[in-house]
């Protein structure tokens, strides 16, 4: 992060979300490659459909295994996000807060959204 | 209209990052001192790649939230990503995940075992074989077989 302030002495801020995106990264490789295995190459992304998703998350190991991969990846990719938007827009001020705002406000909507689905969802017109 | 909604979507929530891309290959472009030689293009690369999923990660936790609609409106929503048109950015997706990783893996390597930096080069064609070995199969799926069903 280049023409910012020092962070104030003795936060770890940025020394948590080095070691996160790391950890985290490691991980998604997994899921997030072995969800894309999942639905484009064990299964035909033709064949995706309600049904599809009502027979996988009937599964209690697959509404795990999406609910770790959104919040790993959301966290991941907004952390990400951050830190590009801190390089390149340091030297537009206004820019740079509105581009942060946006992206905390509807990463935190998109977050809760996607794991309040993960958790409530119940199949509906299928017999 | 839900549908339509949603390819609206689909088409704005990357143009919400294009700036942030633009000002990144501008920027790399500059001419300085500094000659980051492939280490600076894969740096720009893991950047790009990993802007694509994460616009793609927004979008896609939409059409799921669908599922809570019933049926149709899920149906609806995905059978944007079979058609024809969305098939290019399918590929690229795979790519765009695919290369972050392995990208993501030898940042890692080198972070925590920074002797390993010795062995950069063979690493980074280890790495360039590990991408090629996890894209096939979703390139074979994606392109290949769709061609020859279609012939």
């Amino acid at each position: 992060m280049y023409g910012q302030p020092r962070p104030a002495k003795g936060s770890n801020f940025e020394l948590w979300t080095w070691l996160y995106m790391r950890l985290s990264g490691v991980l998604l490789v997994v899921l997030a490659l072995g969800h894309l295995y999942m639905v484009h190459v064990f299964t035909r992304v033709e064949d995706v459909n309600y049904a599809f998703v009502v027979q996988r998350w009937a599964t209690p190991l697959f509404r795990t295994w999406d609910m770790l991969l959104l919040l790993l990846a959301m966290l991941h990719g907004i952390n990400g996000t951050r830190v590009i938007i801190d390089d390149y827009l340091s030297q537009r001020p206004g820019w740079r807060v509105a581009g942060l705002s946006a992206l905390y406000v509807l990463g935190f909507i998109f977050t809760v959204l996607g794991a309040l689905i993960l958790i409530t969802f119940q199949p509906i017109g299928l017999e | 209209m839900l549908k339509l909604m949603f390819i609206a979507l689909a088409v704005g929530l990357p143009l919400l990052l294009l700036p942030l891309a633009v000002l990144m290959v501008r920027t790399a472009l500059r001419p300085t001192l500094y000659r980051g030689q492939e280490g600076q293009l894969a740096w720009i690369g893991h950047r790009l790649a990993g802007l694509g999923v994460v616009a793609f990660l927004f979008l896609h936790i939409l059409d799921t939230s669908a599922v809570g609609f019933g049926p149709e409106a899920y149906n609806s929503l995905v059978s944007v990503y079979q058609t024809l048109w969305f098939r290019p950015f399918e590929v690229a997706l795979a790519a765009a995940v695919a290369y972050h990783a392995v990208n993501g893996l030898k940042i890692t390597l080198w972070d925590f075992w920074p002797r390993t930096t010795r062995w950069h080069r063979p690493l980074n064609v280890a790495g360039l074989v590990l991408f090629i070995l996890l894209f096939a199969p979703m390139a074979w799926f994606m392109i290949i077989l769709p061609y020859l069903e279609a012939l």
